[in-house]
This record gives C-alpha cells, sequence and structure tokens, in this order.
C-alpha cells in the first residue's frame, strides 16, 4: 500500500476529525485536496489544529499530485459534496460518534465486528442495533454465546415498539460444538431474518481451545457461512467479541514475558480471518473515561475503526 | 458429550467409519478439520461433510420469538436484593442466567450481601424471590449461621415471611481450584437435578435458584510452591470455572453471584504512542473495567485475577470501605441487641424512634453491567444485612478525608513472587497448548529471586493475568 493511498483512519488524528472528513466523502491521503484548498476544507470542516498539521504533513509527498487532487479553485462548497456513491439503507446504531464513524449508521447488507474490553458499549450497541432494525420493521436472530441478551432485559428496552416480540428470535449457544452446528445450519433456516447479531462470537472459543490448525479451520468455515448468507440472503451481520491481551515489544514483535519492556496491547479475540474481509467494518470499542453517575449515561466510550479495510458498497 | 455410536442421525457404515477414525464424540466430529478427519477414516473429504451435514441437520435448532420464549414456562426471572434502591441500580434485582461478580475488601460487606441472598431467594415470586433454595460455594471457614438467622429476623421481607432460613442454604466446601472446577462440573448439577427430580413428588423442595461462590480470588493464591501450576493452567481454570458457572446458570435459571478480592492499584506508566490501528493499551483499558471511580480513593483497589477474569462475567459490582461518614436518619426495629458478629461487624443498641446520626458509610459501585448503566451509592451494614442510603445532597458532604487510613482495611494483595509468572491469560494461542507437554515454562528455585526480578518489571501482575501467549495472526 503505497502512501497516496494510505487510509485517513490510519493517521493520528481525533476521531471527530476522521468523522468529519470520512462524511465529506474522503478515505486515503489520495483523495485530500493540495494546499490552497487543504486549508478551506480545514476551515470549513472545523478541523483542530493539530490534526490539520498531521493531515498536511502526511500528504506532502515527492510526488503529489496524483489524479486525485482536486483543482484549487473549487469553492469550499463544493469541496464538501459527497464523493462516496453510498446510497444502501442506513441503521441507526444510537451512538451518534460511532454512525458518524460509519457514514451515517450501519449500511444494509453490511457487517460489523464490535470488540472490546469488558464495561465498554459494544454490546450496549448491539442491542440498539437490533432496536433500529425493529423500529425498520425488519427481522432479527439474536444469538447470544456469553449470556449478555437476557430476553427480558431486552423485552424491557423495546416496550415501546409493539413489534419487537415478534421480530427478534433468540438463541442461546453454549459450546463451539454448538456454535459450529449453527453455522452449518445458517444456509437451511427456513425463516429468514434481516438482521444477524452475534454477541460474544469469541466466548465459545476459549473453554474449546481448538488447535492451530483446528481453529483456523473453524474460523474458515464461519466466514464462509457468514459470507453466503450475507450474499445470498442481503442479511446485515453485526458481531461483537472480546478482547486478549498480547505483550508487544519496543520494536513491535510479539513478546512474551521475559521480554524486557513489552507492553500490554489488547486485541480483537479472533483476529479477522472469521469476517467476510471485503465489506467488514471492524471497530475497537474503547474506555476512555470513568462511568458517570447519574443513572442515565453509559460508560464513555470511543471508536475507532480498527483495519484498513475498504468502508463503504 | 454426545457419543456418535448411539446417534441416531448416523447410518451403521458412518458410525462404523468413524469409529475407525477416532472420532467419537460430537466435538470430534464438529471441531476438527474435515481433511483430518478424512485422512485418519481413510475416506474422502467429501463423505465426512455429509456426515457432518448430516449431523448438523439433525441437531437444527428453530430459535424462538421473544414472544414464544416470554410466553412460555421459562426460567428468567430476578430475585430482590433486599434494598429498593441497590434493586433499581441493578436493573431490577438480581437477574437469573448471569454471572454477578461481587469484589471488595475484606469488611467491605460482600458476604452479607450474599449471605442475605441465599435467604431472599427463598421468597416466593410475589414478594421478590424466586421460590428456591441456594447452594453456597465456600473456599475457607464456615457459613455465619449466627449472622444468617440475625438478618432474617430483622430484614423486614425476611422476617414478616417466615419462609426463610437456613435449611435452604445447602453449603459445599471448594478449599482448591480443583475441587471447585470438580463441583461445578459434576457434583453440583447432581445435587440439583436431584432435587428436581425429588420436587416432582414433593412440592415443598425447592430448587437450586442461587449459586454464591466465596471468594475465587482466595483460590488462585500460590499456595505452597508454583511448579505444579503452570501459567496456562491458571487461565484456563478461570475459564472452565467461567464455563461452567454459564451452563448451570443457563440451563437451571439461577443466579449466580461470585465473591471476589481486590488487590491495590497500581499506576502504570502508559506509553503515550499508541498505534491505534493495532490495539488498545491495557495499562489503560484496565483502569476502567477493574476499578470504580465514583469517589476520590475508590480506584485505590481493583479487581483481582485481571482480564481473563473480566472477560467471564456479565456484571461487575465492587463494594469499597470509603472512610466517608455521613448523617443518617435509622428507623430501627425496638428489639435490637448489641451484638459482636462472627465477622466483626457491629450493630448498635438503638432506640426505636429516628436518631440521626454520623455513620462510618461504604460505596457500591455498578462498574458494568449487561442489564443496568453503571451507578453508585452509599450504604451501611447492619443488621438487615446491607442497607442503602439516598443520594447525598451537597450540605451535608461529610468533612472527612477520604484517604483515612485508620478506618480502612489492609489491601489483600496477592504475593508477586508466587502469581506473577503464571497467570498470563492464555487465549488462542496453540503454542501455549503444544507446550503443556514439554518442561514447565517457569519454575523459579528462588523465591527471592523471583520477588526481586517482578519488583523492577514494568508489567503488573495483573498484565501477565491478561497476556496471552500467541496473538492470532
Amino acid at each position: 500500500m503505497d502512501a497516496q493511498s494510505q487510509h485517513l483512519f490510519s493517521l493520528p488524528i481525533p476521531p471527530s476529525t476522521l468523522a468529519a472528513l470520512t462524511k465529506a466523502g474522503y478515505e486515503t491521503l489520495d483523495d485530500l485536496p493540495q494546499s490552497d484548498s487543504a486549508n478551506q476544507l480545514i476551515d470549513v470542516l472545523n478541523i483542530p489544529f493539530g490534526a490539520s498539521q498531521t493531515l498536511h504533513s502526511s500528504s506532502q509527498r515527492p510526488n503529489s499530485g496524483g489524479p486525485g487532487n482536486l483543482p484549487s479553485t473549487q469553492t469550499a462548497a463544493s469541496l464538501i459534496g459527497s464523493i462516496s456513491k453510498r446510497k444502501s439503507r442506513r441503521f441507526t446504531t444510537h451512538s451518534p460518534p460511532l454512525d458518524a464513524l460509519l457514514d451515517g449508521g450501519l449500511p444494509e447488507g453490511g457487517i460489523l465486528e464490535l470488540s472490546g474490553p469488558p464495561g465498554s458499549s459494544k454490546e450496549r450497541i448491539l442491542l440498539n442495533i437490533v432496536r433500529s432494525f425493529v423500529e425498520a420493521g425488519k427481522s432479527i436472530l439474536l444469538v447470544d454465546c456469553q449470556d449478555m441478551c437476557d430476553p427480558c432485559h431486552l423485552d424491557e428496552l423495546m416496550t415501546d415498539n409493539l413489534s419487537a416480540r415478534r421480530l427478534v428470535s433468540y438463541l442461546k449457544i453454549g459450546s463451539l460444538t454448538e456454535l459450529m452446528m449453527f453455522m452449518n445450519n445458517l444456509s437451511l433456516c427456513n425463516d429468514s431474518f434481516d438482521l444477524l447479531a452475534i454477541s460474544c462470537i469469541s466466548y465459545p472459543f476459549q473453554n474449546a481451545r481448538p488447535t492451530k490448525s483446528a481453529r483456523n479451520y473453524i474460523l474458515e468455515k464461519i466466514k464462509q457461512a457468514l459470507t453466503k448468507v450475507n450474499i445470498s440472503q442481503n442479511v446485515t451481520i453485526v458481531v461483537t467479541s472480546q478482547l486478549v491481551t498480547k505483550l508487544v515489544n519496543i520494536d513491535g514483535t510479539t513478546g512474551n514475558f521475559d521480554s524486557v519492556g513489552a507492553k500490554g496491547v489488547m486485541v480483537p479475540a479472533l483476529g479477522h480471518v472469521y469476517l467476510p474481509s471485503a465489506k467488514a467494518f471492524r471497530v475497537l470499542v474503547a474506555l476512555n473515561g470513568p462511568t458517570l453517575d447519574t443513572g442515565e449515561i453509559s460508560t464513555t466510550s470511543s471508536f475507532r475503526l480498527l483495519a484498513p479495510l475498504k468502508p463503504g458498497l | 458429550m454426545v457419543s456418535l455410536a448411539s446417534h441416531t442421525a448416523l447410518s451403521a457404515s458412518q458410525k462404523a467409519l468413524l469409529k475407525r477414525g477416532q472420532i467419537t464424540t460430537l466435538s470430534d466430529l464438529i471441531l476438527t478439520p474435515a481433511q483430518d478427519i478424512a485422512r485418519k477414516c481413510r475416506v474422502s473429504p467429501l463423505e465426512i461433510t455429509a456426515i457432518v451435514d448430516v449431523v448438523c441437520r439433525d441437531h437444527f435448532i428453530h430459535a424462538p420469538t421473544l414472544e414464544e420464549l416470554l410466553s412460555a414456562p421459562n426460567l428468567w426471572g430476578i430475585c430482590t436484593s433486599g434494598d429498593v434502591r441497590l434493586d433499581a441500580a441493578l436493573g431490577g434485582g438480581f437477574r437469573t442466567g448471569m454471572i454477578w461478580e461481587v469484589v471488595g475488601e475484606s469488611a467491605a460487606g460482600k458476604t452479607q450481601l450474599a449471605l442475605r441472598m441465599s435467604l431472599l431467594v427463598q421468597l416466593s415470586i410475589e414478594l421478590g424471590g424466586l421460590a428456591g433454595s441456594a447452594c453456597y460455594l465456600l473456599t475457607s471457614g464456615r457459613l455465619p449461621t449466627s449472622r444468617i438467622l440475625q438478618i432474617s429476623q430483622h430484614h423486614p421481607l425476611l422476617a414478616s415471611s417466615g419462609q426463610c432460613g437456613l435449611d435452604d442454604i445447602h453449603t459445599m466446601p471448594i478449599p482448591s481450584i480443583d475441587f471447585l472446577v470438580q463441583t461445578l462440573s459434576r457434583h453440583l448439577p447432581d445435587f440439583i437435578e436431584r432435587k428436581l427430580e425429588l420436587r416432582k413428588t414433593d412440592s415443598s423442595i425447592r430448587p437450586i435458584r442461587l449459586v454464591v461462590i466465596d471468594a475465587l480470588g482466595e483460590l488462585f493464591h500460590a499456595s505452597g510452591k508454583t511448579s505444579t501450576e503452570t501459567l496456562v493452567q491458571r487461565a484456563q481454570n478461570i475459564n472452565d470455572i467461567s464455563t461452567h458457572l454459564h451452563t448451570l446458570s443457563s440451563k437451571y435459571g439461577i443466579v449466580v453471584i461470585v465473591l471476589n478480592e481486590v488487590v491495590d492499584a497500581f499506576e502504570r506508566a502508559s506509553n503515550n504512542e499508541e498505534d491505534p490501528t493495532v490495539g488498545l493499551t491495557y495499562a489503560e483499558q484496565s483502569k476502567w473495567f477493574a476499578r470504580a471511580h465514583s469517589l476520590p480513593g475508590e480506584d485505590r483497589k481493583e479487581a483481582s485475577l485481571g482480564l481473563v477474569w473480566a472477560n467471564q462475567i456479565n456484571a461487575r459490582i465492587m463494594m469499597s470501605r470509603t472512610g466517608r461518614r455521613r448523617y443518617t436518619t435509622f428507623i430501627r426495629p425496638a428489639t435490637q441487641k448489641r451484638q459482636k458478629l462472627e465477622d466483626g461487624h457491629d450493630t448498635r443498641n438503638i432506640p426505636a424512634e429516628d436518631t440521626e446520626r454520623l455513620e462510618l458509610v461504604r460505596r457500591l459501585s455498578i462498574v458494568f453491567s449487561s442489564v443496568s448503566n453503571p451507578g453508585s451509592l452509599d450504604y451501611v451494614v447492619d443488621s438487615t444485612g446491607i442497607i442503602s442510603l439516598e443520594e447525598e445532597k451537597p450540605f451535608e458532604l461529610a468533612n472527612e478525608p477520604t484517604t483515612a487510613s485508620s478506618s480502612v482495611a489492609p489491601p489483600l494483595a496477592m504475593p508477586d513472587s508466587q502469581i506473577a509468572p503464571l497467570d498470563i491469560g492464555f487465549a488462542e494461542g496453540e503454542s501455549a497448548v503444544n507446550d503443556l507437554s514439554s518442561e514447565p515454562i517457569v519454575a523459579p528455585d528462588d523465591e527471592d529471586e523471583w520477588e526481586s526480578f517482578w519488583e523492577k518489571d514494568e508489567i503488573t501482575e495483573e498484565m501477565y493475568l491478561a497476556a496471552s501467549l500467541d496473538p492470532d495472526k
């Protein structure tokens, strides 16, 4: 991947800046205009000084001036015009920063993985997405792998919607074997559904402890099953996953507990192998503040797109 | 595990074929790569895929709608905590089908809460209970029976119902990790089933609806030499315990409450340059899921057993002794004698009328929960168990410093030298599994050597508890 096509979300810019740029249709450094137009853009989008510096220095390359550049005579208004051709319906996650990151919400037929530490809002957001689909009259299959989605609680969350009880189907998975049989049977489902929501897909793996080759095989099978149902029936998919800690050396290589100076980095437990990679959004939900004791507001979370996968359909 | 030899969906020849390749259980069939099975059974992979398909279809489960689920008799329920404010904070009370962790310093009140729950679960559904009995698993010591009696006599719900007592609290000793795993995988399920069986002919028998583990952290202290337990084993133990608890709670509609200890929280130097495309910094994240932050000083302590355990639970409730005082008004029953209780809690001789006093208050914080928002409340321990206090009004704020060391229990720190190297949470790495047969990864001969080694190490024991050996590729 050369520098010009470097994705914006791999730059150390604040999430709000990233969201503003993405919303305006800019995805890679390639997309950003140069010099004067850049300053206009920065003003109009209200990008803070630090971030604008980062963007400026990142996009300075000896041979800049490729096909992605916009002529500097364009007006600010036209710079904000959406470059993207995204027309799919979007479902809100009821979390504005995440919606912004996803350019309006989870697209219909899209795939979203939310991973985060205990207490992050990933499970809450999964239920929010379920609610969005209910509000649109769509049907949902909710798969609960770690008892996070109490059906009574879910029912209480959606009391204002009378059709919720009919639209949401609920299944508990208790082991990796059960999960794999479920995946195998996914395409068999006689009742079709619009959203497949899987809570804590990483959990069944930790007790089964498959060998590396078995694990890869299993992850591939999951990918096949998800891809099939996503493509053939346009099922939207959202999954949550836990994080595991890996020790990373100063030089970036994997460490072990003997390594001096290694630090702990939390990464999604299953990696990306199990997701249909071309389409999947992978979002890290981080905790970045104390819980607020006001009863209504849940733990402050921040979101970031993890892998350089092309968003948008 | 389901044996394939007796599986109804397979033909005799298919069974024979599988037996030849030593594929005996359902898990073997489903989780082993088809190529490998094919090779072992000496048939083509296509035949194996066909067998897998047949078996999977036989296990097809139709997912019920919420309507079907909730209108039929089911095992979902909520048990009151015995305190209206606490119930509200918990999202109605303690729900079945999930794992609740109650973590805190000794004498913060966790056992009080657990003991009272063992009584409250016995109440009828109308009164807020689950009409069930409790299994109380103790790592050490004995059930404080006189305290339980006192609670049952003083707490309004329990006293007036007369339904709840010691008979329906079944104690089981769990002196070691192995004991606990054995209990959860075999003895407890057997016991639960037996009760259900007896109930068919005698409806006065109450099914188990609450399981308490008092206390998990104690089991993971270094006991003697560390050579027998590898770091992988520890994390696996935690995973196994969790899996059994989740299975039991779902299958039988049980409230699972696990008591855990705290350790001193250390500020870890967090590296400012975090690579946003890789992951999150453990040092930074663990602050928010392992500690409570509603009051200054509340974050001096953090839950033990790190990320590995935190990933297992559905809710974390932290109880702290804060050294704060508040004016409180209590209406107490007239008959209350001064008593030095087994676990050292005092109750005062209070006249029946309202009295305003400056009380030592404690703090309860819901650090995270799948069924409610985070929140906090003040409480005190009294003869009824624990009792919450109203939200503090500004003019009532006590002027006691919150770090009064004299009223705070000594921290329950786990010994660094023996735990730290062995508690790396093995998550998904294959090398750890393969390495189990090779020589142990650490075999410290000299305890002092390890002491000093870990002293200098930036990486804390909690980090080790969470680190995986072989990150996924």
